[in-house]
């Protein structure tokens, strides 16, 4: 059986849900069109703060908030349907925050040959090599890879058949690649968010 | 020598908005003191106090950790110093802070969304609604003038703009 939401919660969704209609708002003239909500953002904040200043003020009786609450909910239209997730732990937003670009490590593009030194990490021969900052490795752990191999990018499922592939170990920063290094191939290591 | 931080607390009651409670919050109170004063000063420099009362200041008896003034008449930005002296009338410790006192006008905020709860299409009232908006931002900011800026001239400014506009609510509602 569905709860009744205390004039308390009603305050805190209208806490969240002002601000969403308010962006709601914005968005909408951001490209030309006409806002389209059932009350203007700032009403819904006239009535929160009446409501919160009621019930701090405990002048007024249960029954009064109760009206003045519901007719708040009603306010709040879709923007407390999307303020409850956020509140019950969903979160906002539909974008999952990735590392700014300017704080990835450079890639690396090189050429195998028969040393190792920077920026070639491997040389012939080699089939791993850890990318975690020691040996003069640069440090691409917590990050993910692309690897490619001779400018075909590589996978990291084995599909048989001989095809290459590499793993990549983003805690200890193990990166090995099937078969081993050639010389001269050309490999481009590059850490993603 | 006793470490002392002096503190209080003002709240204006919602249900008569012409008292005011002040609450000792002091920790660690010098041992010395005997009693306490109260200043409550306006933005004009007048000082509100009981009626029948003939000092500027209101005598807090120290035996009470809080008192009720019933000193307002309309919401008011006040600066409220209160002292606390030994017995010899020295003052020991004393401290002043500003508050923004608009439970006259907060309350009738509430009364104004009450009655628009019932009656809805009030708000397609464009009038109504812009001037509901304005007398929100005048509370609002009244306040925030002095939590923010501890500008008791220009909050009153702001109070006496929205008491008339719930002294003429008449006109504006």
């Amino acid at each position: 059986m569905p709860t009744l939401l205390s004039i308390p919660d009603i305050i805190e969704l209208s806490d969240i849900a002002v601000g969403l209609a308010f962006n709601y708002v914005d968005k909408q003239k951001l490209f030309g069109g006409t806002p389209i909500t059932p009350v203007p953002p700032v009403q819904m904040a006239i009535i929160s703060s009446s409501l919160l200043w009621g019930y701090e003020g405990g002048a007024q009786s249960a029954a009064e908030l109760r009206n003045e609450g519901n007719y708040l909910y009603w306010m709040l239209g879709k923007f407390q349907l999307q303020a409850q997730n956020i509140i019950s732990g969903g979160g906002g937003g539909s974008v999952v925050p990735v590392p700014p670009l300017g704080n990835l490590p450079y890639p690396y593009h090189f050429e195998v040959s028969n040393i190792v030194s920077e920026p070639n990490p491997m040389k012939a021969g080699d089939s791993f090599v850890f990318l975690d900052g020691t040996n003069g490795t640069r440090d691409y752990r917590g990050y993910n890879l692309l690897f490619n191999r001779n400018n075909v990018p590589q996978s990291q499922q084995s599909v048989g058949g001989g095809a290459s592939y590499f793993s990549w170990d983003r805690l200890d920063g193990k990166f090995t690649i099937i078969p081993s290094a050639f010389l001269t191939e050309l490999f481009d290591i590059m850490p993603v968010g | 020598m006793a470490s002392t931080t002096p503190a209080f607390t003002v709240a204006q009651s919602a249900l008569s908005p012409s008292n005011v409670l002040i609450s000792d919050t002091t920790v660690g109170p010098d041992p010395t003191i005997t009693q306490r004063r109260v200043y409550v000063q306006t933005a004009t420099g007048s000082y509100l106090v009981p009626t029948g009362t003939t000092t500027d200041y209101i005598v807090w008896s120290y035996s009470l950790p809080s008192i009720t003034l019933d000193i307002l008449t309309t919401d008011q930005a006040v600066a409220i110093t209160v002292q606390w002296l030994d017995v010899s009338n020295t003052v020991v410790d004393t401290l002043t802070q500003e508050d923004c006192l608009a439970e006259y006008n907060k309350q009738f905020l509430v009364y104004l969304g009450q009655l628009q709860a019932v009656t809805p299409g009030i708000l397609q009232d464009s009038n109504y609604a812009t001037n509901l908006t304005v007398y929100y931002a005048y509370i609002v900011y009244a306040i925030k003038m002095v939590e923010i800026g501890a500008d008791i001239a220009s909050s009153q400014n702001l109070l006496n703009k929205a008491t008339f506009m719930m002294q003429n609510q008449n006109s504006f509602f």
